[in-house]
């Protein structure tokens, strides 16, 4: 992954002659070892900038501006390159040598093999949404903004109103786990039927110097809307009850059980009944600022937080002026209820380059230049009481149960990070 | 963007030419004109019966434009809200451009576009003529269509053909009695329609309003060396040091003073062009190279010779236009060619003698010319219905 | 209908109808706390986004919201990002140049403003990305990369309103002209794509900086030459004017006016409110502006420095 699209146009033909006549001819030892040998292995730490190797690299004629004698002198004193001229030279040989270095294998960032980033956020920043969190996951970061619009019923082409006894159903039947199961897939499909969850994802910012404006989104941010509207809808977030916006007449406003109210409430039926007249739709969008790797879990950190912060106004229908009205207090507004907070972790799987053949390394929370290099990607989203709701794999059959086993339990682990960082704010 | 379409085929020598003569004073334009006259024109309007106003320009250098005016009527306010605001809105004018060989998005058809609207809109006089009440509005759709290929930068012509078709543009008349909330009601009677633009003469015979309301003109000025120009040729347009877009129109209040609607710089496409260096030519002294940077206010204040904080680029810039535009809008050129059109349409020949001492070419052929009643109309049929001034 | 994006429900939404904008119960409109000639603080910082060329991000102080308490009365701030992609060279299959392609976008966030924006770029974001471009094509030293485009994106995070929430429900705009926001946008843009592009090392003759200034109206006043007007604290605005200038060369890339001014002097000089006195009041904004700018130019060069000359010694090792 190149910062500057100068410098990899520079040096794709030295890259290409490397790989295809050239095999790198390095010191002799272990490919780790060799690297350590050459370059200064105090420096081999968490600071990427500063890593050092020196490279030897057995010169092709065409480096050569006289013959061919002067080879051997160019052998005797073997060119140096700076960690950023090496990582471009050969990506993968440059994370190899990091993840094989003495003791614990250390990626170029600095981080462990399963160690993801840790996201920071700023909520609320927005005036013109409801709901808005502003997050960055190390190099990777995005706004997402949530405003809430109204939907009358009448605009839904075939609408099935329900009533408020069904409302009520809920309350007085048996709270029996199947119906409270059958209850949730019945709303997230009114939901999805309805689509009152439109979130949107905006790469073509600028972002990264393949993400460039102009022409329709591109496939990746499709895959990526899609993938969060999936994970909305499967996930129990949000429930229908409270997009939902009530017409209540005045009369029944004192909904009252009690036995001398039952034959006021049979007489008046028809008047009476609160209906539904309206829904609040929630616009989602997340716009990336600087990409690095890993757009999945961080539009989801921004979306968890901004409909953490999200605000709705209090909203009634007005029977005289036939229109769904808002209240502009404030104190008025409604905390939007989160009913789970599914977190997602992605992974990739690592296999080395040529010469280190068999081995694997799974690598939490990708930045730029990892997510280049993995072929197999895996993304697990747990929500409550380690429930998994979701995980997405491809590429490859690197990882085994037993790997699985694993990932699951540090995405639980991230889980609960996350939820402290949310609910609690940062520390 | 690059306002024009064609990137300029002229050499360096050429360019370097071309930039002497104009830097010198008094200037020498390669069409002899004087800096401030126009290039001949030829207008007509009422071209286009289905349309509620339309006219046609055509420049001498073979540009030529159709604008069409629409009005429908359209209940104002959205969801919610069912009264309008009595200013009205900006909005309810629309302005399309269609331009050959050019997508609808391009950069070029936006940027005209955009200020042809802008222009139109912010003196407010227009937004506040198509409230009906305040429950229904007309909506203005107005489509330029530009016929030839942008030769030169076709804002001034796109600017006046604008003007002319809004100037022609009759709305019908509302049936009397209307009420402040009512659906409204229009009189088929075409001949009762209201003009939009309604001269001094419809209301009252008063010569003192003539210039009451007009709609913006839109005129193209550059600079080279210390010289300004009007409306500038695909030649001289590639040498300019800088384009300026000014909007301008009459105030309401006074007959002698313009009002400043909206001024935009625009890229001067001398930028885009290779200097003489490039073209493996010997660098000396008054090679063609392209001016880097902008207006320097410096330059500008040099000619005048003001203090630091007097005369940036604007003054600059109006200064000249102010003197030129009385000339060419007052009386000379652009304003006769408009009284001509309001002879036309409303019988006030007497501005015949002002169309005399126009020194720029006109000619103006009307349709409508025929339909009207008065004696002085029939004079004007009776010569063709045409003119051509000196 | 976009087919490659999640759209809303089809029957299409309608945003929020505040009740106490219908009863014409007004809040009190928020109102210019500032002098005359002080502009608002800016926030800039450069290299928000590490795999750009260079990158700036923009922000307007959001003034003090003691007026009221109600959701239809938060004031927004201008809030920009912008990312620079280049010099780089062009297709193979694009003509020659002798100089760099400038290349300039401005987009608006969905939640930029008060009503929802579509993805779909319309005609206003253009005509934007054409001022920006006029701004920044006189300031970079073109020739110097043939062959080469570059890229110049901005979005609005958050933009200007022109007026108070109740003008706008209850219909009492007098003849109020609208795009005054667009002005502090536009004026903002030319800023933070200026930062962008010295943060991304592109050669130009200065830094240009943008500087709105207005003539504005309150009820029963005098008009009043103002700087970096913000639109919705001021009952009438009746011209502005935004200038990208250069302030090392006294020089103007970029003049953008709007409104209802007289022309000029009557050859005795500036007239008080007249289009002179303002584009020198916009100027006078730019010149305001341009410390904000320079200092985040030498905050980011300097860290650049220090990070190179860590870096440094890495190349003169060798085995």
């Amino acid at each position: 992954m190149s910062d500057r699209k100068g410098l990899q146009m520079e040096f794709s033909y030295v890259r290409c002659r490397v790989a295809e006549t050239l095999p790198l001819e390095l010191a002799p030892g272990s490919p780790a070892k060799r690297l350590r040998a050459a370059g200064n292995s105090q420096s081999f730490g968490p600071i990427p900038g500063r890593t050092k190797f020196a490279l030897q690299i057995q010169h092709p004629p065409f480096l050569h501006n006289g013959n061919q004698n002067n080879s051997i002198h160019h052998r005797t004193t073997p060119p140096t390159f700076p960690a950023h001229t090496f990582a471009k030279l050969a990506p993968p040989t440059y994370l190899t040598a990091h993840l094989t270095s003495k003791g614990v294998p250390i990626r170029p960032s600095g981080r462990s093999p399963t160690q993801f980033r840790t996201p920071t956020c700023h909520a609320g920043s927005l005036t013109h949404a409801h709901g808005s969190a502003v997050v960055r996951c190390g190099d990777t970061a995005g706004v997402c903004g949530v405003r809430g619009e109204i939907l009358r019923v009448e605009d839904v082409a075939d609408y099935r109103p329900k009533m408020a006894e069904e409302e009520e159903r809920v309350d007085t039947e048996m709270h029996s786990f199947q119906n409270v199961r059958r209850e949730k897939r019945e709303d997230s499909e009114e939901m999805a039927r309805l689509g009152l969850l439109v979130p949107n994802l905006e790469l073509a910012t600028g972002c990264s110097p393949t993400h460039l404006p102009g022409g329709p989104p591109s496939t990746l941010a499709q895959t990526l809307s899609q993938r969060i509207l999936t994970l909305l809808h499967t996930s129990n977030l949000l429930s229908v009850h409270d997009l939902r916006i009530w017409f209540r007449p005045p009369a029944s406003a004192p909904i009252c059980r009690g036995q001398e109210h039952e034959v006021m409430r049979e007489e008046e039926e028809e008047i009476v009944k609160a209906e539904v007249k309206a829904f609040w739709v929630l616009y989602i969008d997340i716009l990336f600022i600087s990409l690095d790797g890993n757009p999945f879990d961080a539009a989801c950190f921004a979306l968890l937080a901004a409909l953490c912060n999200t605000r709705l106004p209090h909203a009634w229908y007005d029977a005289d002026r036939e229109l769904v009205l808002c209240s502009d207090d404030p104190a008025e507004s409604k905390q939007l209820h989160l009913y789970d907070m599914p977190v997602p972790l992605s992974f990739g799987v690592f296999e080395g380059d040529e010469e280190a053949k068999g081995k694997k390394w799974i690598l939490a929370d990708m930045d730029g230049f990892e997510e280049g290099l993995c072929r197999e990607n895996v993304t697990i989203v747990v929500g409550e009481e380690k429930r998994v709701v979701r995980i997405e794999k491809d590429g490859g059959g690197n990882v085994g149960g037993r790997d699985m086993r694993r990932l699951v339990e540090l995405a639980v682990q991230r889980r609960r990070e996350w939820v402290l960082m949310l609910r609690d704010g940062p520390p | 963007m690059a306002p024009t379409a064609q990137p300029t085929i002229l050499s360096p020598s050429e360019l370097s030419y071309l930039h002497t003569s104009l830097s010198l004073n008094p200037p020498i334009r390669p069409d002899a004109r004087s800096p401030t006259s126009f290039r001949p024109l030829v207008a007509e309007t009422d071209l286009l019966p289905s349309t509620n106003g339309s006219a046609r320009l055509c420049f001498a250098d073979g540009t030529e434009a159709i604008v069409g005016v629409k009005g429908e009527v359209e209940r104002t306010g959205g969801v919610g809200k069912q009264i309008g605001g009595a200013g009205g809105e900006d909005w309810w004018v629309e302005v399309t451009v269609d331009m050959l060989g050019q997508r609808d998005d391009d950069a070029m058809v936006v940027f005209l576009a955009q200020m042809i609207h802008e222009g139109l809109v912010a003196d407010g006089i227009l937004r506040a003529r198509l409230v009906i009440n305040r429950r229904w509005h007309w909506r203005l759709y107005i489509d330029i269509l530009l016929l030839s290929p942008p030769h030169t930068y076709p804002l001034p012509l796109l600017s006046l053909t604008t003007h002319l078709a809004l100037l022609s543009t009759c709305l019908p008349a509302p049936v009397a009695g209307l009420e402040k909330d009512d659906d409204p009601l229009f009189n088929d009677d075409w001949d009762a329609a209201i003009p939009l633009y309604p001269s001094a003469s419809h209301f009252s015979k008063t010569k003192a309003n003539l210039s009451a309301a007009r709609p913006p003109i839109t005129l193209l000025v550059i600079s080279v060396g210390d010289n300004i120009f009007f409306d500038p040729s695909h030649a001289e347009l590639a040498v300019a040091d800088a384009v300026v877009a000014v909007t301008v129109a009459s105030s309401p209040s006074s007959t002698d003073n313009l009002n400043l609607l909206a001024v935009r710089t625009i890229d001067p496409p001398s930028r885009l062009s290779s200097s003489a260096a490039e073209m493996g030519q010997a660098i000396e002294e008054g090679a063609w190279k392209p001016k880097t940077g902008c207006i320097c206010r410096t330059v500008w204040r040099k000619r005048v010779g003001m203090g630091v904080m007097r005369g940036g680029v604007g003054e600059e810039v109006l200064g000249g236009l102010e003197g030129l535009l009385k000339k060419a809008y007052g009386f000379e050129g652009l304003h006769s060619w408009m009284i001509l059109v309001y002879r036309e349409r409303f019988g006030r020949y007497q501005e015949h003698q002002t169309l005399r001492i126009s020194t720029v070419g006109w000619k103006v052929t009307s349709r409508r010319v025929l339909d009207m009643r008065t004696e002085a109309d029939m004079v004007v049929s009776q010569t063709g219905g045409s003119y051509r001034m000196g | 209908m976009d087919r490659r994006r999640v759209n809303g429900p089809p029957g299409g939404t309608a945003p929020p109808c505040y009740a106490s904008t219908l009863s014409g119960k007004t809040h009190p409109s928020p109102k210019r706390t500032r002098g005359a000639n002080e502009i608002r603080k800016i926030f800039l910082k450069t290299g928000l986004t590490p795999s750009a060329s260079g990158s700036a991000y923009f922000e307007l102080e959001t003034p003090p919201t003691n007026y009221s308490n109600s959701l239809t009365n938060r004031t927004s701030a201008l809030k920009l990002t912008c990312t620079v992609h280049g010099p780089r060279p062009l297709p193979r299959s694009a003509p020659f140049s002798p100089q760099l392609l400038l290349s300039t976008r401005v987009k608006f966030a969905p939640f930029a403003a008060r009503q929802r924006r579509s993805y779909i770029p319309d005609s206003g974001e253009r005509d934007l990305a054409a001022h920006l471009e006029t701004a920044l094509r006189g300031v970079l030293i073109g020739e110097r990369w043939p062959k080469s485009g570059v890229d110049i994106i901005v979005t609005v995070l958050e933009g200007e309103e022109d007026r108070p929430w109740d003008a706008l429900a209850a219909g009492n705009q007098n003849g109020r002209t609208g795009g005054w926001g667009m002005m502090s946008i536009l004026s903002g843009c030319i800023t933070v794509a200026s930062a962008a592009i010295t943060d991304a090392g592109i050669d130009c003759v200065d830094v240009v900086i943008g500087g709105v200034a207005a003539i504005v109206r309150q009820p029963a006043a005098p008009p009043q030459l103002v700087l970096d007007p913000c639109p919705s604290d001021h009952e009438e605005v009746i011209a502005a004017c935004v200038v990208g200038y250069l302030q090392s060369r006294d020089e103007v890339t970029e003049t953008w006016a709007k409104g209802n001014v007289t022309a000029s002097s009557d050859g005795k000089g500036t007239t008080p409110m007249g289009f002179n006195a303002l584009v020198d009041q916009a100027v006078e904004a730019a010149v305001a502006a341009r410390r904000v700018l320079v200092e985040a130019i030498r905050e980011s060069t300097e860290a650049k420095i220090q990070s190179s000359q860590a870096k440094l010694p890495d190349k003169l090792t060798s085995v």
